[in-house]
């Protein structure tokens, strides 16, 4: 039981740091983005959406060279902080962070959007900084974007596996995810554990798909 | 402020998450070929009973494992299908000693039931056969020694349409398994092993095949895993492995 749950944790604990770390991202990048206007804001913009259409093996070619022990990056960060990015938990977390910052980024952005101009402007007038203007005002009539760009960060990074597979591999306790796992008992011929895991993702993805819906319908009304 | 609070949150968890890797029980990572894996279950839980050590074994076509070693996955040991891999990883310098034959393995063509005939090459020709699963010849020692026969044979040019390309011998399996192909080539080890299935297995036997030597290393690496590497390298070539590995179909090496 617990050798079966152990990439099920594993899953959960990428997903909570991703979605974590990603939020800081996205508030941030929304901050910056939505409230100051500058040259090469639309390029940003672009380079924040590319991993939406990015195959996830470009992305994991990519980071497999430039994280391995001997590149640049990799032997730097091997240095600095003694862990090996390429196939640790490491690797897969800085993966999942550049996998699914659309996720996170995008719906944040489209809110903050949507949102009317005159809301930004009576705060102005009313004498508030930017940064209270943005905290006070503009973050809390967008919770529900907020809300849909967390769960959809987490629920991408658990079905992510292409990224994974790349910079990963398949290390039991470091990179062995649900996804991966499944891939792993279906080569270790485990068809019965395969099917387990296949139908533990499939009703959780079911799960936060009735979950975003109800949120917003929710949050709507508050 | 709150920024900084959650930043110094996270580095503590990490750190946490560090202590907490470094305290695990001591244990292996091999990198094993697919066609080895399912012996190497066996000899993994005698080791296991024996040891107060674990090993966790990672399948994957010997070009797959290749790769990833090169680019720097932390397994302690490497068992390849064949020795070309190995060369490969010793080039590269990841390699901790030689290398070490364990056995020899078998291609073998798996025949879906209810298609008739004992000879390979006569049933591949058959209309009945509609696709053929072969490990892919650029990754898996046993796909491509496979390949070589169907060259020989003459029927590359016939069969070309017919052929699915698995990454590994373990995806291969699963397409026997599944049923989803009507022939396909495999290893000693599935034909030997519980999980066969139904169908038939022949034996592809030809003057000019050598069978392929499964071969295993031992790797550079940062950890104090060479210890137990080198425990487990004693035991894969001991007596009891070498019967696991008989049971499985597979030759043995000639006893020093």
């Amino acid at each position: 039981m617990e050798q079966f749950m152990a990439p099920l944790w594993l899953s959960l604990k990428l997903a909570v740091f991703t979605t974590l770390i990603l939020a800081l991202v996205g508030v941030v990048s929304g901050y910056v983005l939505h409230m100051f206007s500058f040259r090469g804001k639309s390029l940003i913009r672009a380079i924040i959406a590319l991993p939406l259409v990015l195959p996830p093996t470009v992305l994991g070619y990519y980071l497999l060279v430039a994280m391995q022990p001997d590149s640049f990056a990799g032997g730097v960060f091997e240095k600095l902080f003694g862990v090996r990015m390429v196939f640790s938990f490491y690797g897969i977390l800085l993966g999942s962070i550049v996998f699914s910052l659309p996720f996170m980024v995008s719906p944040i952005l489209s809110g903050l959007d949507a949102l009317p101009k005159s809301l930004r402007e009576a705060s102005f007038t009313l004498g508030k900084t930017r940064l209270q203007t943005f905290f006070k005002v503009l973050v809390p009539n967008i919770k529900s974007s907020l809300f849909a760009a967390f769960i959809m960060t987490f629920a991408h990074t658990i079905g992510e596996f292409g990224v994974v597979l790349m910079i990963g591999g398949n290390i039991p306790g470091q990179t062995r995810v649900a996804s991966i796992a499944i891939f792993h008992e279906m080569e270790a011929m485990n068809y019965d554990v395969a099917n387990q895991y296949a139908l533990v993702l499939l009703v959780f993805s079911l799960v936060i798909i009735f979950l975003v819906q109800w949120l917003q319908k929710r949050i709507a009304l508050w | 402020m709150v920024n900084r609070d959650i930043a110094t949150r996270i580095h503590i968890t990490i750190f946490l998450m560090l202590l907490c890797c470094s305290m695990m029980a001591q244990s292996i990572k091999v990198a094993v070929a697919s066609n080895l894996l399912l012996p190497m279950q066996a000899i993994e839980k005698k080791f296991e009973s024996k040891y107060p050590y674990e090993v966790e074994l990672i399948p994957g076509a010997s070009g797959t494992l290749t790769s990833q070693i090169i680019n720097g996955a932390p397994y302690e040991i490497f068992v390849s299908a064949d020795d070309k891999y190995i060369d490969e990883v010793i080039d590269k310098d990841k390699a901790h000693g030689g290398p070490q034959i364990i056995c020899f393995g078998t291609v073998y063509l798996w025949v879906k039931s209810g298609i008739a005939g004992d000879d390979p090459a006569a049933i591949l020709k058959q209309e009945k056969v509609k696709s053929i699963g072969l490990a892919h010849p650029d990754l898996a020692p046993y796909g491509k020694l496979s390949r070589d026969w169907l060259e020989v044979k003459q029927l590359g040019v016939l069969v070309h349409d017919k052929i699915v390309y698995g990454t590994s011998i373990g995806q291969v399996n699963q397409y026997i398994a599944a049923g989803s192909v009507d022939a396909a080539f495999t290893s000693n080890s599935l034909k030997f092993s519980q999980k066969k299935g139904e169908g038939k297995f022949i034996k592809i036997e030809e003057i000019w095949m050598d069978p392929i030597p499964q071969t295993m290393l031992i790797l550079k690496t940062d950890g104090p895993g060479l210890f137990v590497a080198t425990l487990f390298k004693d035991f894969l070539l001991g007596k009891e492995s070498r019967r696991i590995f008989q049971d499985f179909g597979y030759e043995l090496p000639v006893a020093e």
